[in-house]
């Protein structure tokens, strides 16, 4: 009776402890987000409420079939391009595009003039942009109950890879994924544990593909070094 | 009619065909024939680093902010300090813990509930460091929360970015280009780093009702 009594406490204990979501985190299947606009507005909205991001953005969907979202430093219009949404398979996934988005247009407004001029610094080094909204994604995604490992799932899926960096706005996605990935584990180790992604196919591609480049970060985690790694391509 | 006749014709010759196979007569003749391919399986690709370092470790899952009552506008000024000097020059990393101390008593609904001098931790979420053209660092420092407080009490955050250079030194590289490129050497220039001396003061707010748990 005793041990029945441990095993019940035990077994509600863990209950309570379990990781998991309330049970409206998840508001739309993929179908819902390919077939309705409203959507993806919602899923913004929630980001910007449960991150106390008081500056004013909006969001829209375009027909466009680039593989792409943007948003306009004018008028911090987030628009997401049809090519996109038709990759996207989960809640999740569209919240990762969006909040990334979303730091670009609070770092929008930054500076003088109510941010006017802050695209100047953008043009010269726009991978250290890049790079800052991928990690306030992960930090958006999370305090709006997102999973963040979605970020990566996304960009493997969706984002090509190119030869070289200096000629783009972006560093190459591998790069990215592999820094992501390394922002998870630092601060959001949790999520890598209890992965719900592990054996999903985009994400068990981006652990055959980041070997060489996780095996770098192991080496960090292993010598508690602080240094920033030079991800490969 | 006509097609069904062609129809029938068809199936005819398909079936005389059928007996002409072509037999590969080395296959036959030198290998075993009980020989199966072996049915595909997926492999499963595993994160040793995960499983090595992180786990059976308790690591918390982060609670969302899901149900903020933003009507709520009950809440008094937290002032604070930092303990040491906040920089993004130095040896802070994302996810690095700060402390901050209170500078004087915070009285709500006439209790003191948070003792001047009493310290406060926050998390420094992101530091983007500063780079050529001028381009400024920034620091984004949130998740204040106080050891005689309820969790997610404490609101606010810092979100700072040092002197932003590129405004002029892209100009002064621009105008000295034509003097032997000199102008190439100015985009050397870094933009500022963000400091927050121990003597500055931060106002946060401790608002005790305005996120709910539990919903
Ligand atoms: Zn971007």
């Amino acid at each position: 009776m005793k041990k029945f009594l441990a095993l019940l406490i035990l077994s509600t204990l863990l209950a309570a402890s379990a990781p998991a979501f309330p049970a409206t985190s998840r508001l739309f299947t993929a179908k819902e987000i390919k077939k309705n606009n409203e959507t993806i507005y919602e899923i913004g909205f929630r980001l910007l409420n449960a991150n106390k991001i008081d500056k004013r953005m909006t969001f829209s969907y375009s027909t466009k079939d680039n593989v792409n979202a943007s948003t306009s430093h004018i008028n911090r219009n987030i628009i997401i391009y049809d090519g996109l949404i038709q990759y996207i398979s989960t809640e999740d996934e569209l919240a990762a595009v969006l909040a990334h988005e979303i730091s670009h247009a609070v770092d929008s407004y930054n500076g003088i003039f109510r941010g006017y001029l802050e695209f100047v610094p953008h043009i010269f080094i726009p991978r250290k942009y890049e790079r800052k909204a991928d990690q306030r994604a992960v930090d958006y995604m999370v305090n709006a109950g997102y999973n963040p490992v979605a970020l990566i799932v996304i960009m493997n899926k969706a984002f090509p890879q190119y030869r070289y960096e200096v000629l783009g706005t972006h560093p190459l996605t591998s790069r990215r994924m592999a820094m992501i990935y390394e922002y998870i584990y630092t601060k959001y180790p949790a999520f890598l544990v209890n992965n719900p992604y592990q054996n999903n196919v985009y994400y068990q591609n981006f652990l055959l593909n980041s070997e060489h480049n996780r095996k770098k970060f192991a080496q960090k985690v292993k010598t508690g070094s602080k240094k920033k790694i030079r991800y490969d391509y | 009619m006509i097609i069904r006749l062609f129809l029938a014709f068809l199936l005819l010759t398909s079936s005389a065909l059928a007996g002409e196979l072509i037999r590969d007569e080395l296959v036959e003749t030198t290998l075993d024939s009980s020989l199966k391919p072996k049915p595909y399986v997926q492999k499963v690709y595993k994160d040793k680093l995960v499983e090595k370092t992180l786990l059976g470790k308790n690591l918390p899952m982060p609670v969302p902010n899901l149900h903020y009552n933003y009507a709520d506008s009950d809440g008094v000024v937290v002032k604070l300090r930092p303990k040491t000097k906040i920089s993004t020059g130095g040896k802070l990393r994302d996810g690095d813990v700060v402390k901050f101390v209170v500078t004087q008593n915070i009285v709500h609904n006439g209790r003191v509930i948070l003792e001047k001098n009493s310290e406060v931790s926050a998390v420094v979420e992101n530091i983007s460091p500063n780079d050529r053209y001028g381009v400024p660092a920034s620091i984004v420092i949130s998740r204040f929360s106080s050891e005689v407080l309820p969790d997610k009490t404490l609101d606010g955050e810092i979100n700072l970015q040092g002197k932003n250079n590129s405004l002029w030194v892209y100009p002064l590289s621009y105008f000295l280009m034509p003097f032997f490129g000199a102008g190439f050497g100015t985009t050397f220039i870094r933009g500022g780093n963000v400091n927050i001396s121990p003597d500055e003061t931060i106002e946060i707010y401790y608002r005790p009702t305005r996120f709910r748990t539990g919903l």
